[in-house]
């Protein structure tokens, strides 16, 4: 009796549905099933990327990032590529998530193709879709010798099985089974369950991560500066990613497809973008704009000097429109096509402004 | 190029349509529970790698010519995996140029976390793209990469977790297809690579 989750999609057979046709128990309880495996997988909260940042001697660094979590989720896997050059053939470091918690230990390895990606455990104290800041702390606590992050991802645990109904959405596969009683209500049993549980389905497996991109916060002893985040002094845009050579440098990407084709909208997909940000003074602006058109500024006014502790820069966050996968192609680009995300910022009048994340996430 | 679902699209059905006192309709059944499943699990696939490095590139450690060296792996995650036990498709791409203009090759490798084989050789899970240009652009892999059903198998790994939210005494295990995605170069002796950024999501096709 339970809404179990199972390892591999297995796909309901839509051919026997048909009028005039007995709906069959087993079909329902691949609906559930597969239902179970879109929502209780879990999410790639954060898609691996390169911070590429050296860790100095007896620092630590924080980065942060904005997500919508999956209430479906127990525990996560935080992700950490590192390499170090030491006489010794490695050197420690050691992680907390959420930063400032209980720390764990790990080794980097020596050499320039050395990175030996680690798994490090967050067990969850609540179940929660709000919207939300994540964070990890890394910290070279060596006496010499830096760290390289070469790598930071991020995903749910799967689960083996869901809680019946509520806001896990689990539905018990027994009940939809054979010479099983019809139930009508919604805690998790029978076919009207099942129908709830579809209606969330979609929204529920988003794609957890399309682009993050943290600068370390570094600091010690508890105090986070802002040394290592993007300063931004031009008072016209200017990509936040560029080549050495000032080529800028935009991020890939393609959201899932809601509407069926010909339905109004169905070739675009709102997700949503964030920046954590603070100014020195004024005002700042850091534009999203996509290759299919849309484009969104965020306008960041906190006044900070630190983005960790009790003063911290702000998360200004809205919305954008990316286009949608097409399945109907080798590689799911719409007309061949990739929308790009672009992303500049600029301050406004004088001074600086400083950014430690940016976000996109909800596709 | 893989459309399970019957509409390609979430249909909505009204809410009551699987009220107390209705029959239950085929036609909704369909378009409402078994269409909507599917496509949601087509439509499924996570982004796993999306980066862009911020005034910098990657490239070789140590700059050998005519050796193909892993330069950056990028993960573990956990591969969604098909109904005929082969992975969803990695969509993949990179963000490279050749500093000087001869032939530079970006390899992209998928392959089972901490396995000891990295699956390296030409497969269904390797892509290659060479480019002599020296203008840094996105350039596509010419095909999707994915682990065959052995492969799957081979991959496949148990994550710990608490049996009920926060207990610190009380866990079970489920199981992943865990891996990594792994950026290989190799280049000639007049060119190197570079590498400015990576992208990797699932794709159902």
């Amino acid at each position: 009796m339970s809404a179990i989750v199972p390892t591999v999609a297995g796909y309901p057979a839509e051919f026997f549905v048909r009028g005039g046709m007995s709906i069959k128990s087993l079909t329902m309880q691949d609906v559930a099933k597969l239902l179970h495996w879109s929502i209780g997988r879990g999410g790639q909260l954060i898609p691996c990327y390169s911070p590429n940042y050296a860790i100095p001697a007896l620092r630590t660094a924080r980065f942060k990032f904005r997500v919508q979590p999956r209430y479906q989720a127990y525990s996560r896997i935080w992700t950490i590529g590192t390499r170090t050059i030491s006489a010794s053939g490695s050197l420690e470091y050691k992680v907390a998530t959420p930063s400032g918690g209980t720390q764990k230990t790990y080794n980097a390895l020596s050499g320039y193709t050395a990175n030996n990606p680690i798994l490090h455990y967050h067990d969850l104290s609540a179940q929660s879709s709000a919207e939300t800041e994540i964070s990890i702390d890394i910290e070279n606590a060596n006496a010499s010798g830096t760290i390289t992050v070469e790598s930071i991802g991020c995903f749910d645990v799967p689960r083996l099985d869901l809680a019946l109904a509520a806001y896990d959405y689990g539905v018990d596969v027994e009940t939809l089974g054979h010479r099983q009683p019809i139930f009508y209500d919604d805690d998790g049993k029978g076919i009207s369950s099942l129908a709830t549980t579809s209606a969330e389905a979609f929204g529920l497996a988003h794609r957890t991560g399309m682009f993050h991109h943290a600068w370390p916060i570094v600091g010690d002893a508890g105090v986070y500066g802002i040394s290592a985040a993007k300063t931004v002094t031009a008072t016209a845009y200017d990509p936040v990613f560029k080549s050495a050579a000032g080529a800028t440098r935009a991020a890939p990407q393609l959201a899932r497809k809601e509407r069926r084709d010909g339905a109004a909208g169905y070739t675009l997909k709102t997700i949503n973008v964030g920046v954590l940000g603070a100014v020195t003074g004024g005002s700042g602006d850091v534009r999203f704009t996509m290759t299919n058109g849309a484009t969104v500024t965020l306008n960041v006014t906190a006044t900070a000097t630190a983005f960790g502790g009790t003063s911290a820069g702000t998360w200004v966050t809205s919305t954008i429109n990316v286009t949608t996968e097409d399945a109907s192609t080798a590689n799911g680009l719409r007309a061949a096509a990739w929308d790009l995300a672009t992303i500049e910022a600029r301050k406004n009048t004088s001074g600086t402004l400083y950014i430690a994340g940016v976000s996109m996430w909800g596709g | 190029m893989t459309i399970n679902s019957l509409f390609n699209g979430i249909i909505r059905v009204p809410g009551a349509s699987f009220g107390e006192d209705d029959a239950v309709d085929t036609g909704n059944a369909r378009d409402g529970l078994v269409n909507n499943a599917i496509h949601t699990a087509d439509m499924s696939g996570q982004v796993r790698v999306s980066t862009l490095l911020d005034g910098t590139s990657f490239m070789m450690g140590v700059p050998d010519v005519y050796q193909v060296q892993r330069v950056i792996p990028f993960g573990p995650f956990p591969l969604s995996v098909r109904s005929d036990g082969s992975s969803y498709r990695l969509r993949i791409r990179v963000l490279g140029h050749s500093n000087a203009g001869s032939s530079v090759t970006f390899r992209a490798v998928l392959s089972p976390f901490q396995s000891g084989t990295p699956f390296a050789e030409a497969a269904v899970n390797v892509s290659e793209v060479a480019t002599t240009s020296t203008t840094e652009a996105w350039r596509d892999f010419p095909s999707t990469i994915y682990l065959s059903p052995a492969q799957v198998a081979a991959a496949t790994q148990g994550m710990r977790y608490p049996t009920t939210i926060a207990s610190t005494t009380s866990f079970t295990t489920s199981y992943a297809c865990l891996v990594c995605v792994s950026v290989y170069l190799s280049q000639s002796v007049s060119s190197e690579a570079r590498i400015g950024g990576f992208y990797a999501a699932e794709y159902i096709a």
